[in-house]
Order: structure tokens, then sequence, then C-alpha cells
């Protein structure tokens, strides 16, 4: 039986792997409660200077301190949309390192320290990372080593080496194991002449061994308490952290073109984008939108188009080239409330963790209450063979309304991708026909629109 | 039989990288290294009691896991 959290809440199912803290939801808002040791934490924290630095440059999550009925609690910000490192690009996982170095170093620096050293703990707010686990800040005790520095290596560090010289994409590795990638696995992909790229050898190639001398041998000495006594300090752990942020800012990912980071310059992208710019512009200036969605947003065209009128934008597309381009060009151009993600729709980011409750699902997140998916259905039915129907179904399970645009069979994006396939290797239903059929079964169409050989259709579900 | 690993407040900080972090802190760094924490890296029997063969030790040391 699950315990009841305080003011009447629920406890965040993510919460829970640390006895000192623990999240919880009330009335729409995100609380934390502490056990005595972690309530002596937050004070420490909460008397550093580094913290009042911290809320004012929105590093750390806006936070306060509440008492109700003689127990402390700590009430956060809410954070708009929740993203999993394994939906982040390159620069974004980076962005996020060198933040939670830099934060470790100033709370050392304050006598503080950090107990974990994970991505798990950083949010995208308005493009920029932000820390959001408070209860992970503690007094340092002389003597203690870094104990989030394998953690750090395993989500942070080795994704982006894999990623920088062996061209190799860390979101599938991350989404397969929340632990993240372990010093052998690493090891594996980064051998040879990467041996000697920054952070490899000793980061990776001395700690995979490291973990060998020491598997190999029953050891139950306390290597806190030896470390200690022998005299390990604050300033060595600072050192090794000005060290990782050196690799970490000369680990770059230069990566060639993608087929779709040159999306935006093909021919028919170019000639239809007016017309469909026009009409989500007016669909979506309709009201107010909290959340939209906006599926297979390749450079995030659209979803900058619609971030006047929506608190954020989360711009998904399956390519990590264009994501990651998208990421640094919004970071300096703006809106900055377009939150660019790594996601593969026919493959959706599904529960994760403990009973599938500890990361959650994509539809797990927040309803949005606009959906634009502009040339894409042809990519989910045709090319990845998914049901007509059921993507029109899925649609309908997020109670949003829909921008579709509608790409037919005979179009020549379409024809690309049934270039190797027979005809009855392609679903038989795809045709405008039962498109319409399926729409009609959850929604309305409230307006839609020719566009070349395409159509666009802004659908509004049946209550 | 899990080894190697070192479960430190709810997180495997790993004995190896713990050990690691004093050759990384720097020259005082390592003396720490090489006060405590190199024997681990080192053999922790003589030589000659690891060369003797399994099938030569007794039954008792064998099983035992």
């Amino acid at each position: 039986m699950v315990a009841a959290a305080p003011l009447g809440g629920s406890y965040d199912p993510a919460s829970f792997r640390d006895p000192l803290s623990r999240v919880f939801h009330a009335d729409g808002d995100v609380y934390r409660t502490l056990s005595p040791e972690g309530l002596e934490g937050w004070h420490a924290l909460r008397e550093s200077a580094c913290f009042t630095d911290w809320m004012a440059d929105g590093r750390l999550v806006a936070t306060e301190e509440l008492v109700d009925d003689g127990s402390t609690y700590l009430k956060h910000q809410r954070i708009p949309f929740w993203s999993h490192p394994y939906e982040w690009s390159f620069s974004m996982l980076r962005d996020a390192a060198l933040l939670h170095l830099d934060l470790l170093e100033e709370a050392l620096g304050a006598g503080l320290t950090m107990k974990d050293a994970t991505p798990y703990n950083i949010q995208f707010v308005d493009l920029s990372p932000v820390f959001v686990d408070v209860g992970s800040f503690s007094r340092y005790e002389t003597g203690e080593p870094w104990l989030g520095y394998r953690q750090f290596c395993q989500q942070f560090l080795y994704p982006l080496l894999l990623r920088a010289h062996a061209d190799v994409p860390f979101q599938p590795l991350l989404r397969g194991s929340l632990d993240g990638i372990p010093p052998a696995t690493a090891r594996a992909f980064l051998r040879s002449g990467r041996t000697f790229k920054p952070g490899v050898l000793l980061d990776v190639a001395l700690q995979a061994r490291a973990d060998r001398s020491t598997a190999d041998r029953s050891d139950d000495r306390n290597v806190r308490s030896e470390l200690s006594a022998a005299g390990f300090n604050a300033e060595m752990i600072v050192r090794n952290v000005r060290r990782l942020r050196k690799v970490m800012e000369k680990t770059r990912w230069s990566p060639a073109s993608s087929p779709w980071s040159d999306y935006a310059s093909c021919g028919h992208v170019a000639d239809q984008r007016g017309i469909k710019e026009a009409f989500v512009r007016q669909v979506a200036g309709q009201r107010h939108r909290r959340l939209v969605w906006d599926l297979g947003a390749n450079d995030g065209h659209f979803s900058a188009a619609v971030a006047d009128v929506a608190e954020v934008v989360i711009a998904m597309d399956a390519d990590e080239v264009t994501v990651d381009n998208t990421y640094r060009r919004l970071k300096t151009n703006g809106p900055r409330n377009v939150l660019p993600l790594v996601m593969n729709l026919a493959d959706p980011s599904p529960g994760l963790g403990w009973r599938g409750a500890e990361r959650l699902p994509l539809e797990g997140r927040g309803t949005p209450d606009l959906v634009l998916m502009l040339a894409v259905i042809h990519h989910l039915v045709i090319g990845s063979n998914l049901p007509l129907a059921s993507v029109i179904d899925w649609l309908a399970t997020l109670g949003s309304e829909v921008v579709l645009e509608w790409v037919p069979l005979d179009d020549p994006m379409s024809q690309r991708l049934t270039a190797n396939k027979r005809r009855h290797e392609v679903h038989a239903d795809y045709t405008e026909e039962d498109l319409r059929r399926y729409c009609g079964q959850h929604f309305s169409i409230t307006t839609e629109q020719p566009c070349e050989t395409r159509r666009l259709f802004h659908l509004t579900p049946l209550r | 039989m899990i080894v190697g690993y070192m479960m430190v407040g709810y997180l495997d900080a790993g004995t190896g990288s713990l050990i690691l972090q004093t050759v990384l802190g720097g020259a005082a760094g390592l003396a720490v290294f090489f006060k405590t924490a190199g024997r681990r890296f080192l053999p922790s029997r003589g030589k000659s009691e690891r060369a003797i063969p399994v099938s030569e030790r007794p039954v008792e040391e064998v099983t035992e896991s």
C-alpha cells in the first residue's frame, strides 16, 4: 500500500530512492518532504551564499520553505515539461553536464557537497538547464570523496564521449539503462586511437581497469573511511571537477549533415511553408495554449510560429542532428519556450525504471492542448507501417486539438517511401477517404485547406 | 556474491571509482593513493599461494564462495 503524502497530495512515482527527501504533488503544485537528516542538508544549503546566487540566476529550481502543522516542506517551481536525458541532443546533455560541474565546484567552495551526479536531476526551462533536486545537497564532511563521480561518468561523460569520438548515439543506451553506461562498455567503444582523446584514458580506461581490479576480490573494507584517514579533501574533488570541465569543453560533436538536417531547403517544403504557416497560426491563435506538441518538428519552424501563443512548445524529431542544430539556434535566437527533443514517434519514450513509473512515458507528462502533425503521417503509416486507424486512435487518446497534414499516396514524398515496396506491402486503407472515416470517430473536422497535393485539417475532439 | 561495487547512500559509487579519485585529485591525491588505497591494486596474497592450482588446494577453500 502506498503511503499518503502530506497536504493531501500524492508522492511522485519517480521520487523514492533518496530516503532523506521525497517529492510529492498537491493541488497542482510540487513539494518536497524531508527527513531530519534531509532537513539538515536543506538548512546547510539555504544558509550558504551559493543558494542565493543560484536562485537569482535560475540555475537552481525556485524553492521556498513552508511550515504546516509543525512540519517543514519545500515548495518548488513547476517545470513546464519534464524531459529525460535520453531525449536530449548532444549539446543539451553537455550543457547539463557543465551545469552540474559548476554547481558542484561552487557548492564545495561553500562547504557543501552533492550526493549524486545524474542528469535526471536537471531539467530545461526556457532552454537553460536547471538543477531541480534540492535534496542532493548536504554539508561536506572532511575526508569524503565525491560519491557521484562514477555516476557522473556513466550518465554524463561516457554518453558524450561515445557520440563525440565514436559517433555512437547515446540516447538508446541511456534509455536502455537508467544507470547509464558502465566503464567497461564505454571502453569497448573507445579503444585504439580513441584512447588518447580527452577523458578516455583516465575516466574510461583507468576506471574500467579499476573496476576489474576491485571486482575479483572480496573486499569489505570501508574505502570511505580509509580515504578520509589518509587525508582526502575537498580540494582534490575540485581539481577533478576542473579537469572534467576541461574534458567537457574539448568534447565536441561535429556531425556531417543528416538526411533531415537540410530538409527545409527542399523545394516542396519551401513552396508549402507559407500556406502551412498561415493555417497553423490561424488555428493556434484561436486561444492561449499551455502545451503544444510539434511532432516531426524538423527545424522547429512551426514550433516557433506558435510559440507566441503557447507557454511551451515541445518540438520532437527523431533526427538528433536536426534537434541539436535547432537547440543551438533557438538558444541564440529564440523563441526560448520551444524545447527540442529527440523522439521517434513510432517508438516514443515508454515508462521506464521501477514499475515502469520512474521515468514517465511521453503521454504521461502533461496533456497537450494542441498537436501539430505536419508532413509526418506518411512516415508513420508508409515508412513505419503503423496502421492509419491506430495512429488516429492514438491522437484521440491525447484529447487534444490536432493540425494534421494529409500526404496522399501519390505525393512525391510518399512515392519515395513506397519506391521499394509493393502495393500490398502498404496498408490498403492509406486513403483520404479512410482518414476522414477514422477521424470522424473521434474528431470533428473544424477546417480544412488544400496545400498543393496535400491537405491540412484542423481536428477538434468530439466531447 | 557481488563484489567491486560499493553502495554509498543510495547509489553505486564503485570501490574502484572512489580510489581512482585520489589519482585524479592532483599531487596530494597521489599521496593518498599510495598511502592507503593503492594496496587494493596490488596482489592481496603472496605469489606462491596464488600459484597453487585449484585442484591442489584444500576442498573447503575451493568451495568457498
